[in-house]
C-alpha cells in the first residue's frame, strides 16, 4: 500500500490567508500549532534572555526587579502553554492520523478553533506587558495573596489562562475521539505506536485537569473582583489551599509535558538503532502508571507549608514510587538500543541526549522527593535546576527531535544534516553550561525568583548566563533550518530513514494534503 | 472537508457521542470541583 | 596518547581561563555542595542528601555505562547486525523489583528524620516572626521584646539599579540586616511564623531548612544551634517586588552574652508578664530605625524639625522601596509618585488614612499596625513637605491616633 490520494473527490481549497484561517486539515492545522509553537519560544527565549543578562552578576545592572519578576512569571507561562504544549498538539496534529491509518483528525472544525484560540489568549497575556503596573509578576503558581496585588493585569492573566485551557481541553477531546474511533482496520490499541498512546493518555489528563486550573483561577477572579474569600484568611478561606488546588493541575500538567516527549523518543530511538522498540508493552504500562501516579503526588510541590506528618510522608512515598516506572522506561530505551546498529543523525543525537539529561533531571526529582532534604532544596535554584532539565534537555530536546525525524516527511526534503549536528551539539553543551550550575548554587543558598543574589554565588551565575545566550542564539540555526527545508534541498524519499517503521513511512515525502482517505489494512 | 463527507454513519455518530461525553466529563469535573470549593471554603457568602 | 591528553587539558585550562576572564573579581567562592549545617537536624538533612545523591550515582554510572558502552560498540559504521530481541518479562520484573528495594531503603532513614524535624515539642525559647513586604518582624514571646529586622543600609544603597556600587566591595552583600534574630546556642527555639500580607517562607540554609510563613495561619519550625556565631538566609518564596531583599540574619550567641542582650532590649517600663498581655495591639517600639522608643524616656516636643528628621530616615526604611528615595515612584511597576501627587499634597485625613490603613487589593500596606503613632505622624510629615510638596503641614502623633 502506497498512496491513498483521491485529490479529485476534494473541492478547491481557499488559498493565502484564507486558507490558514479556514482550515481543517490535520496538516495545516499542526503546522500552525508547530509556528506558533516556535514564535512562543522565541518570545519567551527573549524573555529568559533579559533574566540572565540581569543574573549575569550581582548588583542591579539593567531592570528593576518588579520588571524581572514578570519577567520570570511571563517567561514561564509563554514556555509552557505557548510552546511546549502547542508543540506537541501540533505533532499530534500531524502525525496521530498519519499513524493511525486515519484521513483526518475526527472533529476537524472543532480542531480549528482549538489552534485559533491561542493567538487571542497570547495576545491577551503579552498586551499585560504595556499595561500600567505592567505584566502579571506573582509567578506563574498564582499563589495568592501576592497575585491578587497583581494590578490591570490581572483579569487579563485569568482570561487568557481559561482560554488556553479551552483550547487544551478541546484539543485532547478532538485527539482521544479521533484514536478511540479512527483507527485503520487490524490497527489494535496495542498495535498503536507509542507517540499516540502517549497522547492518548495525555489527552485524558488534559481533561480532568484543565478544568481544575480553570476553576481555580476563576476563584482567584472572585476573591479579587467580587468580595469572595476562597483564599483569604481574613474572609475564612486558605491560601494554601488554592496550592492543593494548583498542584493538583499542575503536577498531572508536569506530565502533560513529558508523555509526549516518551512517545516520541520511543519512536525515534528503534529506528535509528534499527531494532524493535524493547518492551512495548511495558512501555505503555509504565506511562499509564505514571499518569496514574500523578494525580497522588501533587502536594510534593508545598512540603515548606506546614503539612501534617503523615501528609508529608505519602507524598513522599507516592513520589518516590514515580521513580520505578520511568525507571522501566529509561531502562527499556537503553535495552531498544543494546546490540542495534546505530547511526547518529540529529534525531538519533537528541534522543541520545533527551535519555541521558531526562535522567539527570530525573534524578534530582529523587532527591527532591526526601522530604528532609526537600526542606533545604525547596525554593531554592536546586528546583530550577531540576525541571529545567526535565523540561529543555527533555521536553523541549524531545520536540526537536521529532521536528528533525518527521520535518522530511512534512516538506519533501531532508534538512541540512551538517546544520542540523551544528545545532545539537551547541544546544547540548550550552544547555548543560546553563542549568547545571544551578545545581551548585541552589545547594549553596540561593533562592529562585530573585533578582540580585549574594556575592557567593557569582561565578556560577556567569557561567550560567554564559551557557544561556549561546543556547539562545543556536535556536536560530534550528529556525534557519527548517526554513531551508520548507524551501527546498535534497528530496526526501517516503520511508526518509532506513530503520523507519509505521504508517507514516508509507505515504509519499511530502505527505499529501490528504492522506488514507481509504483506509490502509494494518496486518 | 477531508473525511466529513465519507465518515460512514455509524462511526460519525460514535464520534460525536465520545466528543460529548468528554466535554460533559470535563464540565462536570468543573462544577463538581467549584461546588466542593464553595462548600468546603464559605467562600461565597 | 599523551599528545592527546596534553591538548585536552590545554583546552580545559583555556576554557576555565575564559570563565575567570569573565568575572570581574575572583573573589567568590565556587560552593559546590549543601552547607553541613550546625543543627542536629541540619546534619541529618546534609547525610540524607550525600546518601540520596550517592545512590543517583551509582544507578546513573550504571545506566549511563551501559548506554555508552552500547553507542560505541553497537554502531553500523562498525559494521553491528541488530539483535531482534524485543521484550523479557523476565528482566521487566528485575528492573521493577530492585529499584522498588532501593527506594524503600531511602523511604526509612528519610522519614525518620522527618519525624523529628517536625517535633517542636520542648522548646526552651519561643519567638514569633511575622513576614511581611519586605522586613521580617520579630517577637520573643516571653520576653517582651519585638523589633523589625530590614535590609541593612549598605547593602539596600548597593542594590539600587545602576548604584554605582560594586557588590563586591559590600560586606555580606544582600545577606545583612539591621538587626538580627538573636538566640542561645544550644536552646531549643520554636518559630511561630505567619505573615502579614502574602506568603514568605524562612530560610536559613545552616539550620537545614524552611518554613513557610503563610497570612492567617501559624507554622511551626524548630532549630538547636550548636555553635555560636552569625547565620544568614534569605526569603525563599516570592512575595513581590522585593523578595530578593529580605534577607533572615540570626546571631546564636554563648547563653551568658544572650542573657545580657535579654537584659538590654528588654523594654524596661514593663515586666515580662504584665507587657505581654499588652503586647497584642500596642504598636509601640518598631526598631524600624533601630531606636528603641521606650529608651528615650522623656522625647522633646512635637516640631517640623523633629519630624523632618525622624521622617526623612523611616521613609527611607519603609516606603522608599516602591515610592522611591525621590518620591517619583515607579509607574512601570504600579507604585505612584508622591512628589506632588493629589494624596501627598491634598487633603490631610485621606493621606493619613492611606497611611494606616492601605490600599486594598494593592501592594499598598497599612501601615498602621506597623509604625507607632509619632513615627507614623513623622513620614506622613514628610512625604507632605519633602521634594517639591510644601504644604508646610505638620501632622502630629494625636492626629494619627484619632485616625486609627
Amino acid at each position: 500500500m502506497t498512496t491513498a490520494t483521491h485529490t479529485e473527490h476534494h473541492a478547491p481549497e481557499p488559498t493565502g490567508l484564507r486558507r490558514w484561517l479556514t482550515t481543517t486539515n490535520h496538516k495545516d492545522i499542526g503546522s500552525l500549532y508547530l509556528m506558533f509553537s516556535l514564535l512562543m519560544f522565541f518570545v519567551g527565549g527573549a524573555m529568559a534572555m533579559v533574566i540572565r543578562a540581569e543574573l549575569f552578576q550581582p548588583g542591579l545592572q539593567l531592570v528593576d526587579p518588579g520588571f524581572f519578576n514578570q519577567m520570570t512569571t511571563m517567561h514561564a507561562l509563554i514556555m509552557i502553554f505557548g510552546a511546549v504544549m502547542p508543540a506537541f498538539v501540533g505533532l499530534a496534529n500531524w502525525m496521530v492520523p498519519l499513524m493511525i491509518g486515519a484521513p483526518d483528525m475526527a472533529l476537524p472544525r472543532l480542531n480549528n478553533w482549538s489552534f485559533w484560540i491561542l493567538p487571542f489568549a497570547f495576545t491577551l497575556l503579552l498586551s499585560t506587558l504595556f499595561m500600567p503596573g505592567g505584566a502579571p509578576a506573582g509567578g506563574w503558581t498564582m499563589y495568592p495573596p501576592l497575585v491578587l496585588q497583581t494590578g490591570d493585569a490581572f483579569p487579563f492573566l485569568i482570561f487568557s489562562v481559561h482560554l488556553m485551557g479551552l483550547s487544551s481541553i478541546m484539543g485532547a477531546i478532538n485527539i482521544i475521539v479521533t484514536i478511540m474511533n479512527m483507527r485503520a482496520p487490524g490497527m489494535t490499541l496495542l498495535k498503536m505506536p507509542l507517540f499516540v498512546w502517549t497522547w492518548l493518555i495525555t489527552a485524558y489528563l488534559l481533561i480532568l485537569v484543565m478544568p481544575v486550573l480553570a476553576g481555580a483561577v476563576t476563584m482567584l477572579l472572585t476573591d479579587k473582583y467580587f468580595g469572595t474569600a476562597f483564599f483569604t484568611a481574613a474572609g475564612g478561606g486558605d491560601p494554601v489551599m488554592f496550592q492543593h488546588i494548583f498542584w493538583f493541575f499542575g503536577h498531572p500538567e508536569v506530565y502533560i509535558m513529558i508523555l509526549p516527549a516518551f512517545g516520541i523518543i520511543s519512536e525515534i530511538i528503534p529506528t535509528f538503532a534499527r531494532k524493535p522498540l524493547f518492551g512495548y508493552n511495558a512501555m505503555v504500562y509504565a506511562t499509564a502508571s505514571i499518569a496514574f501516579l500523578s494525580f497522588i503526588v501533587w502536594a510534593h510541590h508545598m512540603f515548606t507549608v506546614g503539612m501534617p506528618l503523615a501528609g508529608q510522608l505519602f507524598f513522599m512515598f507516592a513520589t518516590m514510587l514515580i521513580a520505578v516506572p520511568t525507571g522501566v522506561k529509561v531502562f527499556n530505551w537503553v535495552a531498544t538500543m543494546w546490540r542495534g546498529a546505530m547511526t547518529f543523525e540529529t534525531p538519533m543525537l537528541f534522543a541520545l541526549a533527551f535519555v541521558f539529561l531526562f535522567t539527570i533531571g530525573g534524578f534530582s526529582g529523587l532527591m527532591l522527593a526526601i522530604v528532609p532534604a526537600d526542606m533545604q532544596y525547596h525554593d531554592s535554584y536546586f528546583v530550577v535546576a531540576h525541571f529545567h532539565y526535565v523540561l529543555v534537555p527533555g521536553a523541549v530536546f524531545a520536540i526537536m527531535a521529532g521536528v528533525y525525524y518527521w520535518l522530511p516527511k512534512w516538506t519533501g526534503h531532508m534538512y541540512d544534516e551538517k546544520m542540523g549536528k551544528l545545532h545539537f551539539w551547541l544546544s547540548a553543551i550550552s544547555v548543560n553550561l546553563t542549568f547545571f550550575p544551578m545545581h551548585f548554587v541552589g545547594l549553596a543558598g540561593m533562592p529562585r525568583r530573585i533578582p540580585d543574589y549574594a556575592t557567593q554565588f557569582a561565578d556560577f551565575n556567569a557561567v550560567a548566563s554564559v551557557g544561556a545566550f549561546i543556547f539562545g542564539f543556536s535556536q536560530l540555526l534550528f529556525a534557519y533550518n527548517i526554513w531551508r527545508c520548507a524551501r527546498g534541498g535534497a528530496k526526501a524519499t517516503s520511508q526518509v530513514w532506513e530503520g523507519a517503521h509505521g504508517l507514516e513511512w508509507t505515504v509519499p515525502s511530502p505527505a499529501p494534503h490528504h492522506t488514507f482517505d481509504t483506509p490502509p489494512v494494518v496486518k | 472537508m477531508a473525511g466529513d463527507g465519507k465518515q460512514d454513519p455509524a462511526r460519525r455518530a460514535r464520534v460525536i457521542r465520545t466528543a460529548i461525553i468528554l466535554a460533559l466529563a470535563a464540565a462536570a469535573v468543573y462544577v463538581a470541583f467549584f461546588l466542593v470549593m464553595a462548600e468546603r471554603s464559605k467562600g461565597i457568602s | 596518547m599523551s599528545n592527546l591528553m596534553t591538548r585536552w587539558t590545554g583546552r580545559i585550562a583555556a576554557f576555565a581561563a575564559l570563565l575567570f576572564a569573565l568575572q570581574p573579581s575572583a573573589r567568590a567562592d565556587w560552593e559546590l555542595n549543601m552547607p553541613r549545617g550546625v543543627t542536629g537536624i541540619s546534619g541529618e538533612v546534609y547525610d540524607l542528601h550525600m546518601l540520596i545523591f550517592g545512590v543517583c550515582v551509582l544507578i546513573a554510572v550504571v545506566v549511563f555505562g551501559l548506554m555508552i558502552i552500547s553507542i560505541f560498540k553497537h554502531r553500523k559504521s562498525l559494521g553491528a547486525e541488530p539483535a531482534r530481541f524485543s521484550h523479557s518479562t523476565k528482566v521487566e520484573i528485575v528492573w521493577t523489583v530492585i529499584p522498588i528495594i532501593i527506594l524503600v531503603a531511602m523511604a526509612i532513614p528519610a522519614a525518620d528524620t522527618l519525624v523529628r524535624m517536625e517535633d517542636t515539642r520542648n522548646s526552651d525559647i519561643s519567638v514569633k516572626v511575622t513576614g511581611y513586604q519586605w522586613k521580617w518582624h520579630y517577637e520573643y514571646i516571653d520576653e517582651g521584646i519585638s523589633f523589625f529586622s530590614n535590609l541593612d543600609a549598605e547593602s539596600n544603597r548597593a542594590r539600587q539599579v545602576d548604584s554605582g556600587i560594586d557588590p563586591f566591595t559590600v560586606d555580606n552583600y544582600l545577606l545583612n540586616v539591621d538587626k538580627p534574630l538573636v538566640v542561645p546556642v544550644g536552646a531549643k527555639v520554636r518559630l511561630l511564623l505567619t505573615s502579614n500580607d502574602v506568603i514568605h517562607s524562612w530560610w536559613v540554609p545552616a539550620f537545614g531548612g524552611k518554613k513557610d510563613a503563610i497570612p492567617g495561619f501559624v507554622n511551626e519550625f524548630w532549630f538547636q544551634a550548636d555553635e555560636p556565631g552569625t547565620y544568614r538566609g534569605q526569603c525563599a518564596e516570592l512575595c513581590g517586588r522585593d523578595h530578593g531583599f529580605m534577607p533572615v540574619v540570626v546571631e546564636v550567641l554563648p547563653t551568658t552574652e544572650f542573657d545580657r542582650w535579654l537584659a538590654d532590649n528588654r523594654p524596661a517600663d514593663a515586666a515580662p508578664e504584665t507587657r505581654m498581655a499588652a503586647a497584642e495591639p500596642a504598636p509601640s517600639s518598631s526598631g524600624l530605625v533601630s531606636e528603641a522608643a521606650a529608651a528615650t524616656p522623656e522625647p522633646p516636643a512635637w516640631s517640623m524639625e523633629r519630624a523632618m528628621d525622624r521622617g526623612e530616615n523611616l521613609y527611607a526604611s519603609a516606603c522608599a522601596a516602591c515610592h522611591q528615595p525621590g518620591g517619583q515612584g515607579l509607574a512601570a511597576a504600579g507604585f505612584p509618585a508622591l512628589d506632588g501627587s493629589p494624596v501627598a499634597t491634598g487633603p490631610v485625613d485621606q493621606h493619613i488614612d492611606i497611611a494606616v490603613n492601605g490600599v486594598p487589593g494593592t501592594a499598598m500596606a497599612g501601615f498602621g499596625p506597623q509604625l507607632s503613632d509619632e513615627e507614623l505622624a513623622a513620614i506622613v510629615t514628610y512625604q507632605r513637605n519633602a521634594w517639591g510638596n510644601d504644604t508646610g503641614d505638620l501632622v502630629t502623633p494625636e492626629d494619627i491616633a484619632a485616625a486609627r
